[in-house]
C-alpha cells in the first residue's frame, strides 16, 4: 500500500513537471496557441497500460486537483472533464480492441476526448462555440500522434522504472 | 509492452475522429457568427463591442453605427463616397467593413477565453 502511494506521488510529480515544462515550449506552429503538446499524457498511458486502471483515474483525479489549487476553480473542473472523459474513452477501448491497437491510436483517442471534455464543460460553464470543435478534434489528433509515438520511444527508458509489485 | 507504432485497427479510431470533426464542420456550414465587433482609428482599436446587444452609437461624433440582430454595419458617415454605409451589415468572422476617407475600420472577431486548456 505505502509503495503504491509513493509510485503514484512519483507519477503526480513526472505529470506536474511536464505540464510546466509544456508551458515554457513556444504555441505549436498552424494550431490555435491554447493548444498544448500534452505531455503529461505520455505519464498517464503509462499507468493505463503497465499499472492500473484504478490509479490512472486517481492520479487524473489528483492532476485537476492541483490546477484547482494553482489555477482556480474552473481550469480545476476543466481539467477533471478533460482528464476524467480521457481515461475513461482509453480504458473502453483497451476493453473493446485489447491487443489489436496500438499506443499511438490510444493516445490519439485519449487527446480527441481530452479536448471533447473540456469543450463540453467550456460549453456548459461559458459558452457554446460548436464550430470551435472540429479545430480541437483535429488538434487532438496531432497532438496524440506526437505523444503516442513519445511513449513508444520513451517505453525501452521508463519501462525500467518497477510498478510496486 | 511490445506493441508496434501502427496496427490495422487503429484505422477505426482516426475515422471515427475525422468523422466527429468533419460532420461538425458540415453542421455549422463553416459559417460562423462572430461575437464581438472591433472598431479601430488608424490601426488603433478604439472600441470593442458586444454583437448580442442592439445599439446605435457614434464614433469620432461623424460615423455612426448600428448593431442589430448579432450585425453590425456603418449606418452614416460624412464621407464621399459612402462605401462603408452601401457595405451594408456584417456578422461573420473575419469580416471586415473600412471607411477609407476617415481611416475608420470595423472588424468581427470572436473572443474565446480557451486559455485553459491542458492538453
Amino acid at each position: 500500500m505505502s509503495k503504491k502511494i509513493a509510485f503514484l506521488g512519483l507519477m503526480l510529480a513526472i505529470m506536474l513537471i511536464c505540464t510546466a515544462l509544456e508551458h515554457m515550449l513556444p504555441p505549436i506552429p498552424f494550431l490555435p496557441p491554447n493548444v498544448r503538446l500534452g505531455l503529461a499524457n505520455i505519464a498517464l498511458m503509462f499507468c493505463v497500460f503497465f499499472v492500473s486502471r484504478s490509479s490512472a483515474i486517481t492520479l487524473n483525479a489528483l492532476k485537476a486537483f492541483f490546477v484547482l489549487l494553482t489555477r482556480g476553480p474552473i481550469a480545476g473542473v476543466f481539467s477533471l472533464c478533460g482528464g476524467l472523459l480521457s481515461v475513461c474513452v482509453i480504458i473502453l477501448l483497451l476493453y473493446i480492441f485489447r491487443e489489436k491497437i496500438s499506443y499511438t491510436a490510444v493516445s490519439v483517442a485519449g487527446a480527441t476526448a481530452h479536448n471533447f471534455g473540456q469543450f463540453a464543460a467550456f460549453s456548459v460553464l461559458i459558452s457554446l462555440h460548436l464550430w470551435y470543435l472540429p479545430v480541437l478534434i483535429i488538434a487532438g489528433i496531432a497532438t496524440g500522434i506526437v505523444t503516442g509515438t513519445m511513449l513508444k520511444i520513451l517505453l525501452p527508458v521508463i519501462g525500467k522504472i518497477r510498478p510496486y509489485t | 509492452m511490445n506493441r508496434p507504432l501502427i496496427k490495422k485497427h487503429d484505422i477505426f479510431i482516426y475515422a471515427a475522429s475525422i468523422i466527429i470533426a468533419v460532420s461538425i464542420y458540415l453542421l455549422t456550414g463553416g459559417n460562423v457568427k462572430g461575437t464581438t465587433g472591433q472598431i479601430s482609428i488608424d490601426g488603433r482599436i478604439v472600441k470593442t463591442i458586444n454583437l448580442s446587444q442592439d445599439a446605435i452609437f457614434l464614433i469620432d461624433e461623424n460615423i455612426r453605427f448600428q448593431v442589430e440582430n448579432g450585425a453590425i454595419g456603418f449606418i452614416e458617415s460624412n464621407c464621399a463616397d459612402k462605401v462603408c454605409v452601401n457595405g451594408g451589415m456584417i456578422s461573420r468572422q473575419g469580416q471586415i467593413a473600412v471607411c477609407l476617407p476617415n481611416r475608420v475600420s470595423l472588424t468581427i472577431v470572436t473572443e474565446i477565453e480557451f486559455d485553459t486548456i491542458v492538453y
